[in-house]
């Protein structure tokens, strides 16, 4: 056999060559003109016939030639196109690209079969063709021409190695180093050489561009995986008895060339389950009163930042009830559960391991491992899969996958001098605990560190916990932090990973940076907390965390699914009366003890009593630049009023949507964290919620929106008054 | 083994490696800490754009490290074919090139237990001094 270098060509060029063939053979069905696409198939197997017979491949040459008579019949316009030749065609297509595959056996594949029935569908032709028309010959002569002049056009591209790609990029990448740290320092002597100025901001742009365009190269079009779905759609519909078509849109959406690779399989999958599950049978189709051809649609397109792939059929739909039977009898959920699960949620379990909603197994799909695959070969892309499906109507799957896996957006935070990236993905948002800010503090649960965020209990993670910078007990920390969290502030990133959430704790945050993602050395495969190294813009490397491995890290056993019902939940820990509660306690005028929760006050104000200015029958104090109405709670509640004997009050604002007013007490006694057993029938009154018993005392709770609601109602009423 | 070999000072030692694995050496690499990972991988560092691991054999062989000392010197080793991975020594100080012969060598004496003598291929007589040339597959292996 001749050089293998060469060989490696040829196959390269003929996987091409046949991949256009049938791309063109299942293009010749349509009515559109076919002449172009004809060409195009001709001029592949000539060439494929032309390199194998150079390299001797008898076989391969052989059966390329007996195609090459069939289709020439057909450029020439002498044989008419029809399922059966396409049929022929395309399983001989399949011969050969197996030939090439395994292009050292090749000599030992048996032809015989396909060649017979090529050379059939000539002698077939034969009989009936006598005819032969000038005016056809000449316009074929005219879009051969029209072909050649677009092989040219082709020539632009040229095949290159991977590696070497990949070798680009890197060296790219260091040459952006490169020019920061050249930028960084020349910084100080700009001015003092002349004309250096120019050239280094003209460094500065080719080196940005140098590596956009290096990038680019990598990028690919999922014409390319998509353009093998017209077969086994056709295959498939050909053995399941159905009738469907496949329609492309976006297929020059571009997308990494490692991406495009992994999208393969799942994409195969889900157009498999389209048409077996999806498309209903024609006589089925025609009784629910669809046309007869099922529909099952890819599409790519852009939405902010990521590309979506939709694969869509307009078949049956998924029934919602077998899924929610399915989930019980295979023990993923209870009854009760499903009844709080939302549509999506209960889609959303197709994705679980080991469920299969197709009542046969059948040959193409079904087998119960499938979709549980597909998500997590998507999910390992960094992408997710979403599902929408309407009874009857049809159902889409939806790919969202990120642009390019290489470089990836991500956040540089720092724990005790180490710097980390973090994937933006998993971000959901960054919080600053402050002492004081009630609303989302971070409290204790045991030695378990929670932040309320928004009515939620958000379990804290620190990031030097887990990568183990400092190993001091559990209860020192505990105190530690307790005590610091007084003066200092948190930086807390909220991090989403499926159905997980949980807040990092970090000691700086940085910039945002794109930044180029590397393998991780097999040396730190143990450590899970990873999933790659990058280097940063002053050309150090850093790890870049991998959420997912944090989490099970630190072995948290998350509750699954609670995107749903989180309201509810938060609303039945409101509701429980006996609950952890941050309150207020203050006094006004009298004895009586008021209590409010602390997520309710927004600040505190100690004022002067001379400050209080009494405009009608209202009192008003001047803040921020404004004029803040302030009640007396014992003017609304049944409870005591005595005169004032203090000459400086408190003034308690509480965190309200509508309208800013401030609430005087005389005395802020203490602010408690206690067990609350309220009780809301012995005290009774607008404005109050309950009360209980703190330190031993009766302590009335304020509400404070019904209490603000009736000073505001007197408001109204005076104006009402006016008005008559 | 006959060859060359290239030596360097690590803890007050004297080590040698087969100059065939060998890439570069790299004088003040500014490496980076890897928290969590095994105690012998001292961190990673920025070559030109690749990833280097760096081994801190101090800790591999169980020397005492009394004195923190910064170690900036490494040794760089060619990847093997199919390798993407690079590896690379901190070592104190590099030494000289050495041509050594068979006869000169020596399997490690029975008495060499501590840790180190996992990781030696042979002992060296040199006229002044012995040079412990370490077997570089087993130290890339260890896990």
């Amino acid at each position: 056999m001749q050089n293998e270098e060469f060989i490696q060509d040829f196959i390269d060029e003929a996987t091409t060559g046949i991949e256009t063939i049938e791309a063109g053979l299942l293009n010749l069905n349509g009515d559109n003109d076919i002449s172009d696409n004809i060409h195009a198939i001709f001029r592949a197997i000539h060439s494929i016939k032309g390199t194998a017979g150079f390299f001797g491949l008898k076989k391969i040459v052989e059966l390329a030639h007996a195609m090459e008579n069939v289709l020439g019949e057909i450029r020439n316009n002498k044989m008419a196109v029809n399922n059966n030749i396409i049929d022929i065609l395309l399983t001989s297509n399949d011969c050969l690209r197996f030939m090439v595959d395994n292009v050292k056996e090749s000599e030992n594949v048996t032809i015989q079969e396909h060649l017979n029935k090529l050379a059939g569908l000539l002698d077939a032709k034969k009989t009936s063709d006598m005819q032969t028309d000038r005016a056809q010959n000449v316009q074929a002569a005219e879009s051969f021409k029209a072909a050649e002049t677009e092989s040219k056009l082709s020539d632009s591209s040229i095949r290159v190695n991977v590696s070497l790609l990949n070798g680009l990029l890197n060296l790219a990448s260091e040459m952006v180093l490169g020019r920061n740290q050249l930028l960084r320092s020349m910084e100080a002597h700009r001015k003092n050489i002349p004309g250096i100025d120019p050239i280094l901001q003209n460094i500065d742009r080719i080196t940005t561009e140098l590596q956009e365009k290096v990038m680019q190269t990598r990028m690919q079009p999922v014409a390319n995986i998509f353009n093998r779905f017209p077969r086994v759609i056709r295959d498939l519909a050909k053995q399941l008895n159905k009738n469907v078509q496949l329609y492309m849109e976006g297929t020059e959406v571009e997308l990494d060339k490692s991406i495009i690779e992994a999208l393969s399989e799942p994409l195969t999958h889900l157009i498999r389950n389209a048409v077996d599950h999806g498309i209903e049978l024609p006589a089925v189709r025609e009784k629910a009163g669809k046309s007869v051809t099922g529909r099952v649609m890819l599409k790519a397109y852009h939405e902010g930042g990521h590309v979506n792939i939709d694969v869509s059929d307009d078949g049956a739909g998924i029934n919602i009830e077998i899924i929610k039977q399915k989930a019980i009898e295979k023990g993923f959920v209870t009854a009760a559960d499903l009844l709080a699960m939302k549509e999506q949620e209960i889609l959303r379990m197709l994705f679980k391991q080991g469920f299969s909603t197709a009542d046969n197994v059948s040959d193409i799909s079904g087998r119960g491992v499938g979709l549980d695959v597909v998500a997590a070969n998507i999910a390992k892309l960094g992408g997710t899969v979403e599902v929408y499906t309407e009874l009857g109507k049809g159902t889409i799957f939806r790919l969202i996958l990120p642009l390019t896996l290489a470089i990836i957006p991500s956040l540089i935070v720092e724990v005790k001098g180490h710097k980390f990236a973090l994937p933006q993905v998993n971000l959901q948002k960054v919080v600053r605990v402050k002492s004081g800010d009630s609303s989302k503090r971070i409290e204790f649960i045991n030695n378990a560190e929670v932040l309320r965020l928004r009515n939620k209990l958000l379990p804290i993670i620190h990031l030097e916990d887990i990568i183990g910078v400092c190993s001091v007990d559990n209860n020192k920390l505990k105190a530690n932090r307790e005590d610091s969290s007084t003066d200092r502030i948190t930086r807390i990133l909220v991090i989403r990973t499926g159905s997980k959430r949980f807040g990092l704790a970090v000691d700086r945050i940085y910039d945002e940076e794109e930044i180029l993602v590397k393998p991780l050395p097999k040396y730190l495969k143990n450590c899970i907390c990873y999933s790659g190294v990058t280097i940063l813009g002053d050309g150090k490397t850093a790890m870049i965390l991998d959420v997912d491995g944090i989490a099970s890290f630190t072995r948290m056993e998350f509750m699954e699914e609670p995107t749903g019902n989180t309201e509810e939940q938060s609303v039945e820990y409101t509701e429980n009366n006996k609950s952890m509660r941050k309150l207020l306690i203050f006094k006004c005028s009298a004895n009586e003890i008021l209590a409010m929760d602390m997520s309710m006050v927004s600040r505190v104000e100690k004022i002067e009593c001379s400050e209080i200015e009494k405009i009608g029958d209202k009192e008003y104090i001047k803040y921020l630049d404004g004029s803040l109405r302030v009640i007396r709670p014992e003017d609304y509640l049944p409870i005591n009023k005595e005169p004032l004997t203090r000459n400086h009050l408190y003034v308690i604002i509480p965190k309200l949507r509508t309208s800013l007013i401030g609430i005087l007490a005389t005395e802020i006694r203490d602010t408690l964290e206690v067990e609350v057993h309220q009780n809301e029938a012995s005290i009774k009154s607008r404005g109050l919620s309950g009360s209980a018993i703190i330190n031993h005392r009766i302590t009335l709770f304020l509400d404070v929106n019904e209490l603000v609601e009736m000073a505001e109602k007197t408001k109204c009423d005076y104006k009402g008054a006016e008005v008559v | 083994m006959n060859g060359k070999i290239l030596t360097f000072i690590l803890n007050h030692h004297i080590f040698g490696v087969d100059i065939t694995v060998v890439k570069e050496i790299n004088r003040n690499v500014e490496y980076t800490p890897v928290p969590q990972a095994n105690e012998h991988i001292a961190g990673l560092f920025n070559m030109r754009g690749q990833i280097v691991t760096l081994m801190d054999l101090e800790k591999l062989f169980g020397y005492h490290q009394n004195h923190k000392s910064l170690k900036t010197s490494c040794l760089i080793l060619k990847p093997e074919a199919g390798e993407t991975d690079i590896v690379g020594f901190l070592i104190d100080k590099p030494g000289d090139v050495v041509d050594i012969k068979e006869e000169w060598c020596e399997l490690p004496p029975a008495n060499v237990s501590s840790l180190e003598g996992k990781y030696l291929r042979e002992l060296v007589k040199l006229d002044d001094k012995l040079v412990m040339i370490l077997d570089v597959q087993k130290i890339i292996q260890v896990q």
